[in-house]
């Protein structure tokens, strides 16, 4: 039987589909086991609405919207310049930072000990000077957050910033914009989409980060715990049980997915940004 | 589409081979050789006196076979590991997988239904919410273990148990729900009635819930926390790195370890593994991790 | 006082750029292939591209001076630059873009790029995407765009090169009425010899990073300096010969046993000294009758060999029949039809002494090949 055949094609279409199916259950079936579990267990309501859930939501969101704002905020220029840089050995500095991405976030938790912890490179001398110990604090979760989520935004703001024609800041340069000017007229409107893409793929990295926050802040109801760490500590007590845990995984869903909802109808593919690439293309 | 390119197909048919290996796979339960009796053995359990003999002949020839899991709470690391390796030694056709965690954890896994052949607690409330569950019955105390505060060696800020609640002192406890943190805060709360306010002070040096005991140990180990409440048999392997500040044995009794076959129909391997933790042998290796015997 | 005075020197890896022009109220072409320097010019005049050394000045005023270190950045050069891929800030609209380097409150700037939009043509599109406009259009946007800031200099690099022929021949005009009313000074970089004859006032034609001549067009296009020009700029016929007699105002060279008078040259060479002859294709005239019957020289009986034709006209090439080089001819359609060409092949060619330019033939190194290193 020939590849070119259409039997061949049909046989390959039909093993496409299937494919694709059994993919698709794999993934809803995890989300359908969640939402049964929680309309059959009677608790789940209850517990959504404790004070020690509250507290856990309460400070994953705002301490995820920090560290996301703090990588926006160190992480763009960086970006920037890893994008026009032709400098030796950008190569290894780009694998540097998308190290992060790679490892296990336990190994981003161990290495936050080793530098800022009592005993580590800056955390001991900063202990003895100001007697300030950032393990254990609110400080330490963002650390943790932004050294494990911060990559996927500077990895995103960078391919985003290779992608604008440079050519375009050239001319924006001498119709006398500055530097700065056209970074923020030109470049960032340019890179708009893959900055928002990166700026949700990071927030949602620092929401879910659990390895290297237990590690490196521990975990305390109201200081340290997050979502994440309070959905493995209920797992492990059985008075809450899969009970606490799948009313948090519910209530940390459900906020994920209203997020990125709202993310998609705030960016809309901008008509004008496609037309104009579709007409580059062409020529 | 037009073209089908044959390595592009290759790939797809090495996918479609690989999904369903693990879907077959997936239909067996991991541990392939469940342990269930053998013929001989279910005849000679049940055989009469008359041919007592005989039946302890049958099982000695008729040596154990098969694997097993063993869950234990997360203090007995050491010594289980040890306990597992003399029984294998014993009966080389057995094979003892341990799975080391928080009694809580462990608990609550095996009421979800985790493959565990027995259960070793390192409290009676964990046990009973697996015996509540009916999954084990007759659990028996193998061992006992008192808690200490373990303080990082280099770092003196406390020297006696009544320093817990000077203020500054960040404290490091497993969580409530976990025996050792529990044990801990038995403790402080029975110090209330000589000092009257002393728990709450103590909780507010709290920095830290870790999942388990070896956790805390780890994060005094590292001098993160100025203290942690931990078990004697922990802070003696970590050594050096550790100072231990001993809790007063009115305010903390030893903390008993209770172990039970889960399951309806246990197995030969489980219930002999049970045995042997509760021997001589066993308990001589317990003792050597600095546990006391029941 | 010159709108543009340019001198530049840099090195980029192997490749070496010595360049030396100016410009005043006029449209200057840098003519050349593609990697000859051309672009790097234009970046230079703008500030996006530092030299090693030179002195550039616009209007007037030094924006660049190797020796006193000055070195205006490319805001303040007020230079309207057209990038050859335009570079319209896709994510605005055509009146944004055209008022983007204007000054002053954001009415000022789009009354400004609205009058220079209807100016161009582009009435009705101010509030299109770039996206949305044919070619044309966003090449006239690229232009206002780069005029909106009152400029008194304007560099082109390419910009009809993605357009189609009819489309290029408007806007060529439009260029130049543009530049007389606006009184500006255009830099035009092409490859395209009939557009940089078309549009120059002056030429320099640039090879491998250096300007091998600048002149006035008819100067450039008649009176190469060497035969690499002549070559760059599709001279036809470059013949090398041996000078036999220097006479009153006049010269005859032997080229390959055919002897060729030349009047008035510009440079008389000694006899015996070898020299290259220049004569445009179009410049041949084909007679009748037999060369001894015309005339004492600069007559050579010749049958075609190859004829090419392009629309317009044919380009013919001949072989003499006695000694002589190989000869071209361009011939446009309705004398090529007037003269039968079609059924005569034997032609006496007459290569006219005026018409003909002596050269110094070229140092050994540097001789043809059209040696292009790599897109600048």
């Amino acid at each position: 039987m020939g590849l070119r055949s259409p039997r061949a094609d049909l046989v390959g279409l039909v093993l496409l589909a299937g494919l694709g199916g059994l993919f698709a259950i794999f993934f809803v079936l995890p989300f359908l086991g969640l939402g049964e579990r929680a309309a059959s267990d009677g608790r789940v309501w209850e517990l959504a609405t404790s004070e020690a859930v509250r507290r856990a939501l309460t400070l994953s969101l705002w301490t995820s919207l920090l560290s996301t704002l703090l990588a926006v905020i160190f992480g763009t220029p960086v970006a920037y310049w890893l994008s026009r840089t032709r400098v030796r050995g950008r190569a290894l500095l780009e694998a540097a930072v998308d190290l992060p991405i790679v490892l296990p976030p336990t190994v981003a938790g161990v290495a936050l000990l080793t530098a800022f912890g009592a005993r580590g490179l800056v955390g001991e001398p900063l202990a003895e000077m100001t007697g300030i110990r950032l393990t254990f604090t609110a400080t330490a979760v963002v650390m943790a957050q932004l050294l494990v989520a911060a990559p996927f935004y500077v990895r995103a703001a960078r391919s985003g910033f290779a992608a604008v024609d440079p050519q375009l800041e050239r001319v924006a340069y001498t119709l006398g914009a500055s530097r700065v000017e056209t970074f923020l007229r030109i470049t960032v409107p340019q890179a708009r989409g893959a900055l928002l893409a990166g700026i949700v793929l990071c927030w949602a990295r620092a929401l879910g980060e659990l390895g290297a926050t237990l590690i490196f802040a521990g975990s305390l109801e109201g200081r340290t715990r997050t979502m994440p760490l309070a959905i493995i500590d209920a797992f492990e007590r059985t008075s809450l049980g899969l009970s606490g845990a799948v009313s948090m995984s519910l209530i940390l869903l459900v906020v994920a997915f209203v997020v990125l909802v709202l993310f998609r109808l705030a960016t809309p593919d901008a008509p004008d940004a496609t037309a104009a690439r579709a007409t580059q293309a062409d020529r | 589409m037009k073209r089908f390119r044959p390595l592009w197909l290759l790939v797809l048919a090495a996918f479609a081979l690989f999904a369903l290996v693990s879907c077959s796979g997936d239909e067996e339960p991991e541990s392939s050789p469940t342990p269930t009796p053998t013929p001989t053995a279910t005849t000679t359990a049940t055989a009469d006196a008359t041919t007592a003999a005989t039946t302890e002949a049958t099982v000695t020839e008729e040596a154990l076979s098969g694997t097993i899991v063993v869950s234990a709470a997360s203090s007995l690391t050491d010594a289980f590991t040890e306990i597992a390796a003399a029984f294998q030694d014993a009966n080389p056709d057995t094979q003892i997988d341990l799975n080391f965690g928080s009694s809580s954890e462990l608990a609550s896994q095996i009421v979800e239904g985790a493959p565990a052949e027995v259960f070793a607690s390192a409290n009676d409330a964990q046990m009973a919410v697996v015996v509540d569950a009916g999954l084990a019955s007759d659990p028996q105390t193998f061992a006992r273990n008192r808690i200490v505060v373990a303080a990082p060696a280099d770092n003196d800020l406390v020297q006696a148990f009544e320093d817990l609640a000077e203020p500054g002192v960040r404290l490091v406890l497993a969580g409530e729900e976990v025996p050792v943190g529990d044990y801990a805060r038995q403790a402080f709360a029975n110090a209330d009635a000589a000092t009257p306010g002393f728990s709450e002070a103590v909780l507010a040096n709290l920095v830290s819930e870790e999942a388990n005991v070896r956790a805390v140990l780890t994060k005094v180990e590292l001098g993160e926390a100025d203290a942690g409440v931990v078990y004697g048999t922990d802070a003696a392997i970590s050594g050096d790195a550790v100072r231990v500040v001993d809790i007063p044995e009115d305010l903390a009794p030893p903390a008993s370890y209770p172990i039970a076959v889960v399951g309806d129909e246990p197995s030969d391997v489980a219930q002999a593994f049970v045995a042997f933790v509760l021997s001589e042998d066993g308990q001589a290796i317990l003792a050597s991790f600095g546990f006391s015997a029941p | 006082m010159s709108s543009l005075r340019y001198d530049a020197r840099m090195r980029l890896g192997t490749f070496e750029y010595d360049a030396a022009f100016e410009a005043d109220g006029e449209v200057v072409v840098l003519f050349g292939h593609s990697g000859a320097g051309k672009s790097l010019t234009l970046q230079a005049i703008a500030g996006l591209l530092t030299p090693a050394e030179g002195h550039i000045e616009i209007a007037g005023r030094t924006v660049f001076d190797r020796v006193s270190g000055i070195d205006v950045p490319p805001q303040q050069r007020n230079v309207g630059y057209v990038v050859q891929e335009l570079a319209l800030f896709p994510h605005m609209s055509v009146v944004e873009n055209v008022a983007f380097g204007v000054p002053g409150s954001r009415v000022e700037r789009h009354a400004r790029a609205r009058a220079l939009l209807d100016r161009l043509g582009l009435a009705g599109y101010e509030d299109r995407a770039p996206g949305s406009l044919s070619g044309g259009q966003r090449q006239r946007v690229a232009l206002a765009r780069a005029l909106a800031r009152d400029v008194p200099l304007l560099l082109l690099d390419e910009p009809f090169s993605a357009l189609d022929e009819s489309l290029r021949r408007t806007l060529r005009a439009e260029l130049l009425r543009l530049r007389a009313e606006l009184g500006l000074t255009v830099v035009f970089v092409t490859h395209d010899l009939r557009e940089a004859h078309l549009l120059a006032d002056r030429l320099a034609v640039f090879d491998r990073g250096k300007i091998l001549q600048f002149g006035r067009r008819e100067e450039v296009f008649h009176r190469p300096a060497s035969r690499r020009v002549a070559e760059l700029t599709g001279v036809g016929n470059v013949m090398s010969g041996r000078v036999l007699r220097r006479l009153e105002g006049v010269l005859e060279v032997d080229v390959s046993g055919l002897v060729l008078r030349v009047e008035d040259p510009e440079w008389r060479p000694a006899v015996g000294e070898g020299v290259e002859l220049a004569l445009r294709a179009e410049r041949v005239n084909l007679r009748r009758g037999a060369p001894e019957e015309l005339g004492a020289s600069n007559f050579v009986q010749a049958d075609v060999m190859e004829e090419h034709a392009y629309g317009a006209g044919f380009t013919l090439r001949f072989a003499p029949l006695g000694p002589g080089p190989s000869l071209e001819v361009d011939l446009p359609s309705r004398p090529y039809e007037v003269l039968g060409l079609q059924e005569r092949k034997r032609w006496t060619l007459e290569l006219p002494a005026e018409d003909l330019h002596v050269m110094r033939p070229a140092p050994p190194e540097e001789g043809g090949g059209s040696g292009v290193s790599g897109d600048r």
